[in-house]
Parts: structure tokens; C-alpha cells; sequence
């Protein structure tokens, strides 16, 4: 898969206009309307960390203004920014983990522990969802994390988020089952 | 607006002083369900917004800048 964008840092790029841009810029403002929560969240719940989330999300936006002359409008708005986002996310963790002893995440905890089911879902509805939500993501691994929240997004297709995460629509619905699981396990479990 | 009735009022001080107000559930269908849940109750902060009208604002020409300002609801001339 080939990535519409190059992943060099933004802020050592030379300067400049795109000038073979076919939006106008207000158009590019609703595009940042309509789609700047659904990076900022990927982001947030991908990173777990609400500054890297905000830098992630101004990155990526100027990242696709600086390079809306390499826009293909058959891929779609929403898929471009996530390209952009994911890329830009990896970027971040991989930096992070060259400077940290990262733990990885102990996978017997979701095999060996049983799901209270994958439906429904109970959950207590007040602000510490946020935080638990987030403790579940970080415990799982990068993989399961990112194809959890990409299709949480009703706007993409399983194929749109195969070719997002480099694999066919049927692998997509293979490993999101076990994603699932994993996730139902930990959120229910009480220890973080 | 319609007064509470003083045994809806006793009920919800009740509430509030054993923490039960915050133990409403809720049941979802699926992860996705509560992952989209989480997600409507997010904000991009103003910050991004601004930061991101001021570094394109940078790079723009002049005469184009103008509509980011407006954007964001006024600014400086």
C-alpha cells in the first residue's frame, strides 16, 4: 500500500503554497469541520495523551494542506486524513518508544479472562467512561487498538479499513472479532 | 420552566449524596457503540483550530488571508 503522503516531519519541510490545489481554502475549512473530530480522537484514544492527540491533529491538517495536490478524490476525504493520522501516530509512539521501556501489552490477560460478552455492553455513564475506555485501548495491542476505533467509524467500509491498515476486508473481520473480545475483557475487568 | 416537585428534588439530593448519580447505565450494542459514544463527547479544542488558521494564515498569500479570519469568527485586520 502506498501512502499518499511522505512521512518527513512537517515542521522541517520547506515552506509552501499548493499550487496545484483544487479546493479553495473555505473548502478546506469544512473539510476541517467535518473531520477534525474523527482525527482528534483517533489520535487521542490511539495515543492515549490529549497534547499529542491536539499536535497530531494540527499536524495532520497541515500536512494535508500542504499537499492537497496530491489528493485523490477516488480515496475519499475521511481516508486520507486517517492515512495521514495513522502514519503521523506511529511516528509519535515509535519516537516515544525509542526514549521509553515500553511494556507490551500481556496478552493471557484477555484469553484468561472471561468476557462478560461481547453484547451488550454495560458501562457506567459519567466522565470516568473516558478514562476507561482509554485504559482498555492502552492495554491492548496496536493492532486490535487501531482497528477498533477505524471501524468504529461509521463513514468507513471494512475494505476502506483494510486498505488503511494494509490487509484485505476479510482479515479486517477476522481480527476484529478477536478485537472485540479483547476489548469486552479488559473494559469489563476492573484492574488497570 | 416547570418547578421540581419536592420529592423529585429529595430523590436527586439523595442521589447526588450516595453517588448513585453517577452509576446510570447504559447498555450498548457492541465496542464500536461505545467507542462512537466517546467520540461524540469530544471536542478539538479552540487551540488547534488556531494554531493550524495561524500556520496556514503563514503561508497563504496575502490577499487570501482573509477568509481564515473570518472563520474564526473576527480577527485581527
Amino acid at each position: 500500500m502506498s501512502a499518499a503522503v511522505s512521512d518527513a516531519p512537517i515542521h522541517g519541510e520547506a515552506e509552501r503554497i499548493p499550487e496545484g490545489a483544487t479546493l479553495g481554502s473555505e473548502e478546506f475549512a469544512r473539510v476541517y469541520a467535518e473531520h477534525s473530530r474523527a482525527i482528534y480522537y483517533l489520535a487521542l484514544r490511539y495515543l492515549g495523551d490529549e497534547e499529542r492527540a491536539e499536535d497530531v491533529t494540527h499536524d495532520v491538517f497541515l500536512k494535508a494542506w500542504r499537499h492537497l495536490d496530491t489528493f485523490r478524490h477516488d480515496s475519499g476525504w475521511r481516508t486520507w486524513l486517517y492515512r495521514i493520522a495513522i502514519n503521523h501516530c506511529r511516528n509519535v509512539v515509535s519516537s516515544w518508544s525509542a526514549r521509553n521501556l515500553v511494556t507490551p501489552p500481556d496478552e493471557t490477560l484477555w484469553e484468561t479472562t472471561e468476557a462478560a460478552g461481547d453484547s451488550p455492553l454495560r458501562m457506567l455513564e459519567n466522565k470516568e467512561l473516558g478514562e476507561r475506555i482509554r485504559q482498555t485501548l492502552d492495554r491492548l495491542p496496536e493492532e486490535y487498538r487501531l482497528l477498533l476505533l477505524l471501524v468504529a467509524d461509521e463513514k468507513l467500509s471494512y475494505e476502506e479499513v483494510g486498505e488503511l491498515t494494509g490487509q484485505t476486508a476479510d482479515a479486517v473481520r477476522g481480527k476484529l472479532h478477536r478485537a472485540r473480545r479483547a476489548f469486552a475483557a479488559l473494559f469489563g475487568s476492573r484492574s488497570g | 420552566m416547570k418547578p421540581k416537585h419536592r420529592l423529585e428534588q429529595r430523590q436527586e439530593q439523595e442521589l447526588a449524596e450516595s453517588g448513585a448519580s453517577s452509576l446510570a447505565r447504559e447498555t450498548y450494542d457492541s465496542v464500536e457503540d461505545v467507542l462512537r459514544r466517546d467520540r461524540e463527547g469530544m471536542e478539538v479544542s479552540q487551540r488547534v483550530t488556531e494554531r493550524l488558521s495561524e500556520a496556514i494564515g503563514k503561508e497563504l498569500r496575502p490577499e487570501r488571508v482573509s477568509w481564515w479570519r473570518r472563520w474564526l469568527g473576527g480577527g485581527k485586520p
